[in-house]
């Protein structure tokens, strides 16, 4: 019942689009608030704001820049980094090639020390067994020469004194027929 | 004094002898004896043993053998020191002796000893040979084997059988 009488009363006192919009005051007052307020974000927030803006975007301009160089940089490096890959791969093989000649090298070396020793030893041997066969060589004499002079001397011990004084008798008349 | 000098001194008292071709004769036997003594040699120069006990010892061995001329001068030898020296004395007196003769020393070597006979045939072969005359000093060495040597100063005739076996034993060796 009480609803009844509230939309009766409603519908007797304005109409539709009066119920829309605002009272011409509060549209007056609205707008100077609104262009109040506008004035101050547009005096000083509005510049604040671009400020801080610009300087983002700056900075993120700065850090681009940065990124770029870094790249750039790492690409620098990169390539240093790959020529000097490619040095040491050819120091590397330059090393190893040093390395086998050396070695090569030192094989002859030792070939060619083990061919002289082995010379060596070979001369030594055959110097050992002239030397050898010159000692039997010169004991056979020295035996064979004791052995005649043994032989030698018994007999001769066995000398009588006839024949003794015939020697020193022979030595005489050699003297004698040499004056 | 040196031993050449004392060697002249016992020449002239031994010349001087009444009795100089005994008291020469038995000097050099003395001496040749000595020599050939090795323990005898030993004794004479050993130093430490007193010039007097030598002496004695001297005087003990030979005075029965020799006269007292010859012991005096072989206790002279003994006394002065020449002990060492005994074979050059010998060898140098018999030089002085012979030279004082007029003839030359031959130091002759033999296996077997040498008759009169032969020693005289050699001294008549080393006149003819060397032009002067020659007495020879005779030494006896079985070692030698058989044959014989002479020495006159500085030649030397060889016909030893020892050295013609060194000879024999050097060329063969050295082949």
């Amino acid at each position: 019942m009480n609803l009844e009488v509230l939309f009766a009363e409603a519908e007797e006192s304005s109409s539709g689009l009066d119920l829309l919009l605002p009272a011409t005051s509060e549209l007056v007052a609205g707008v100077a608030a609104f262009a109040i307020v506008f004035f101050f974000i547009w005096k000083w927030a509005l510049p604040a704001l671009n400020t801080i803006l610009e300087e983002r975007a700056s900075a993120i301009e700065g850090q681009i820049k940065e990124a770029e160089s870094t790249k750039a940089e790492a690409e620098s490096t990169k390539a240093e980094y790959a020529k000097l890959v490619s040095n040491a791969n050819t120091e590397v093989q330059q090393i190893i090639d040093d390395g086998k000649a050396a070695a090569e090298k030192v094989r002859e070396e030792m070939i060619d020390q083990a061919r002289k020793e082995a010379e060596a030893i070979v001369e030594k041997a055959k110097s050992d067994s002239d030397a050898e066969k010159e000692r039997l060589s010169s004991e056979i004499s020295a035996q064979v020469a004791d052995l005649s002079l043994a032989i030698s001397q018994k007999v001769a011990s066995s000398m009588s004194e006839e024949d003794q004084k015939d020697l020193i008798k022979k030595f005489i008349k050699d003297m004698e027929s040499s004056s | 004094m040196n031993t050449e000098s004392f060697s002249k001194g016992l020449v002239e008292i031994i010349s001087s002898s009444d009795e100089s071709a005994k008291v020469e004769l038995e000097f050099l036997q003395v001496l040749q004896a000595l020599n050939s003594n090795s323990d005898a040699l030993d004794v004479f120069r050993n130093f430490g043993i007193p010039a007097e006990l030598k002496i004695e010892a001297i005087s003990k061995i030979f005075s029965k053998r020799v006269t007292s001329m010859t012991l005096d001068l072989v206790t002279l030898t003994i006394s002065q020191g020449f002990a060492d020296n005994l074979n050059e004395i010998e060898q140098l007196v018999s030089n002085f002796i012979a030279e004082k003769r007029g003839a030359a020393l031959a130091k002759v070597v033999s296996a077997v000893s040498l008759d009169s006979t032969t020693q005289n045939s050699l001294k008549k072969a080393l006149k003819t040979k060397l032009g002067r005359n020659v007495e020879l000093s005779l030494k006896i060495d079985p070692d030698v084997i058989g044959g014989i040597k002479v020495s006159i100063g500085e030649r030397t005739f060889d016909s030893l059988l020892s050295s013609k076996f060194s000879e024999i034993q050097t060329v063969l060796e050295g082949r």
